[in-house]
């Protein structure tokens, strides 16, 4: 890490350049969640659309809670079936092995299983070395024609929240989640 | 002495090289000595990494090469210390990958440890540990200058060499690149600058052999968007960096950074309630139901952990919200337009785009790392007898569904 970064404002000439590089991770697609799928967000959550990772996506949250829909699988998606995801990193635990399975639910119609997996949640900086406070990640892949959804539930604390129980909302989200035919 | 003693363990490990004889400091330099065919002994490497990765000899000649652009200072021990480092980082295909870049950009560097304020080595389940930064990287001294914490001398040997590699090739050899390009000014502000030395830090650790233990990298590769919005809250610094998108309209992200940072701090007060609240829960299943104190005792270190962390957890989102009012202003008035043009213009840099295209190369490399040695994660076991959190949570959702009554 660098900590030193005072830098002086120099208009030096721009070096000419082909077009400007793309974040991957910023593709964009104008398609919505919306169009692929119905569900209720829980009472008193608030809903957000955004496009991550070439993914339309949208983030259901109350507090620390948070249920995400991401349908993957499209043309800018980092993968191209629910078996690349299930393979990659963000069905890992942290440390690399694969996530459990927690149970079975039936979502959409079909039977969905429940993965749960440990991930870092508050870390040091990056140049220090202590420990991460770990929390879990639960999801499910629902099948979306020739893409899928990911569905996940997590709460952003290692402290669970006394006053909310997140887990009966997204089973509650979960029983209601419909992909729609298209 | 003592501190030699520490050491020397380690040089024998740090050194082993391909032939599959541990080489030391010593053998290094007599080997690197008797031959000048890829090095002129001036710095001028005409060898490849490829070569230097062939044989003890090759590499011999890559780290003479090297050290020539890199000024080691310290005592004798810290020296010693210090170019074994070197020696070992060039264990790594990518290590000695960016080694002959270092010299062919012909970047130098100083290279010392340094007693970094707060660090304390500790011992964890017999280990000797810290948890300060490892290193930093001045990039614009001339030459630039790497510190190392001294504490490396005592404690985590094996992560030495990644956090050089980190600091020297991600950021002193690329501050260099980006003169090359012309976007010394900018680069700073991309928030590829640290996640591309993140990246070469890891894959240096893990092709020495290593687990990537460290949290960040795992969130980068799972998701690379995940870690940079996670990074923005982390530390003011990185509140201030941009996607290549962003370079090209800064004061919206800066804005909406800022009402996050904002958004964030409101949450603080309420899991500072959250927390105290389970304090009161624990008390009354202890007072009413005749819980046991001491099953607790690990969940409430923990809990007041997290209540004390609430105060460094306000500083740093201020420092965050002062930083990025400070970018806000500085987007200000002409020289404020001049500035994010300057950004704008440099987001076309080519620099970048290459950046771009060595880091999904290194992302590749690393992921067939971090994936070919898993494990599992799980902390060690806590105290026997205690409680659990899955368990406190039963507890209190039997409590709430009990005639007890009691509320929070």
């Amino acid at each position: 890490m660098k900590k030193i970064f005072l830098i002086p404002l120099l208009l030096a000439l721009a070096a000419a350049g082909p077009a400007p590089a793309k974040d991957k991770n910023m593709e964009k697609t104008a398609e919505k969640i919306s169009d692929f799928a119905s569900f209720k967000a829980p009472e008193g959550w608030t809903q957000r659309d955004y496009v991550e990772q070439g993914d339309p996506q949208t983030r259901l949250e109350k507090g620390l809670h948070a249920i995400t829909v991401r349908l993957a699988g499209g043309p800018g998606s980092r993968y191209k079936n629910a078996s690349e995801f299930l393979g990659g990193f963000e069905a890992r635990s942290m440390g690399g092995k694969p996530a459990e399975k927690l149970s079975n639910a039936v979502v959409s119609g079909s039977r969905a299983l429940v993965y749960r997996r440990k991930v870092p949640l508050d870390l040091p900086p990056p140049d220090e070395s202590g420990p991460a406070e770990m929390g879990t990640e639960q999801f499910c892949l629902v099948p979306a024609g020739k893409r899928f959804f990911v569905l996940s539930y997590a709460y952003g604390d290692s402290i669970p929240d006394p006053a909310y129980d997140g887990e009966k909302a997204w089973r509650a989200f979960l029983k209601d989640f419909k992909a729609k035919k298209r | 002495m003592r501190k030699l003693r520490l050491w020397a363990p380690l040089l024998a490990v740090l050194l082993a090289l391909p032939a599959g004889r541990p080489l030391t400091a010593g053998d290094l330099e007599t080997e690197s000595a008797g031959s000048a065919e890829l090095f002129d002994g001036s710095g001028r490497y005409a060898g490849t990494a490829a070569q230097a990765g062939a044989s003890a000899e090759g590499k011999a000649q890559l780290l003479a090469a090297l050290k020539t652009k890199v000024a080691v200072s310290g005592t004798p021990e810290q020296t010693a210390a210090l170019n074994s480092l070197l020696a070992r980082v060039l264990d790594s295909p990518t290590g000695r990958d960016l080694a002959v870049k270092f010299l062919r950009e012909d970047a130098r560097a100083s290279l010392s440890f340094e007693d970094i304020p707060g660090t304390q080595v500790l011992e964890i389940n017999g280990r000797k540990t810290f948890h300060t930064s490892g290193g930093h990287a001045h990039t614009t001294y001339d030459p630039p200058a790497v510190h190392l914490n001294s504490a490396y001398l005592q404690a985590r040997q094996e992560d030495a060499p990644g956090t050089l590699a980190h600091e020297l090739f991600g950021h002193v050899l690329e501050r260099k690149r980006a003169e090359g390009y012309g976007v010394q000014d900018s680069y700073i502000y991309h928030q590829n600058e640290e996640a591309n030395a993140g990246l070469i830090g890891w894959t240096v650790h893990a092709e020495l052999g290593n687990k990537i233990d460290n949290g960040w990298a795992w969130i980068y590769m799972a998701n690379p968007a995940d870690y940079h919005r996670r990074l923005k809250t982390n530390m003011a610094y990185y509140a201030g960096t941009l996607s290549t998108e962003e370079m090209q309209d800064p004061l919206p992200a800066y804005q909406t950074r800022l009402r996050s940072a904002e958004g964030l701090l409101l949450r603080l007060p309420v899991k500072k309630e959250q927390n105290e609240n389970w304090l009161k829960i624990i008390d009354h299943l202890v007072a009413a139901h005749k819980r046991s104190v001491e099953a607790f005792r690990t969940l409430k270190e923990k809990i007041n952990a997290a209540i004390a962390g609430v105060a460094s957890d306000e500083i740093r989102l201020k420092d965050i919200q002062t930083y990025l009012k400070q970018l806000i202003a500085r987007c200000a008035g002409e020289t404020g337009t001049a500035w994010q043009r300057r950004l704008e213009l440099d987001s076309e840099n080519a620099y970048f785009a290459e950046q771009r295209r060595v880091m999904e190369e290194r992302e590749k490399v690393l992921a067939g790392l971090m994936l070919g040695k898993t494990y599992d994660s799980e902390l060690p076991p806590e105290r026997p007898g205690q409680v659990t959190w899955p368990q406190l949570e039963e507890m209190w959702r039997q409590d709430q569904d009990s005639s007890c009554g009691w509320r929070v």
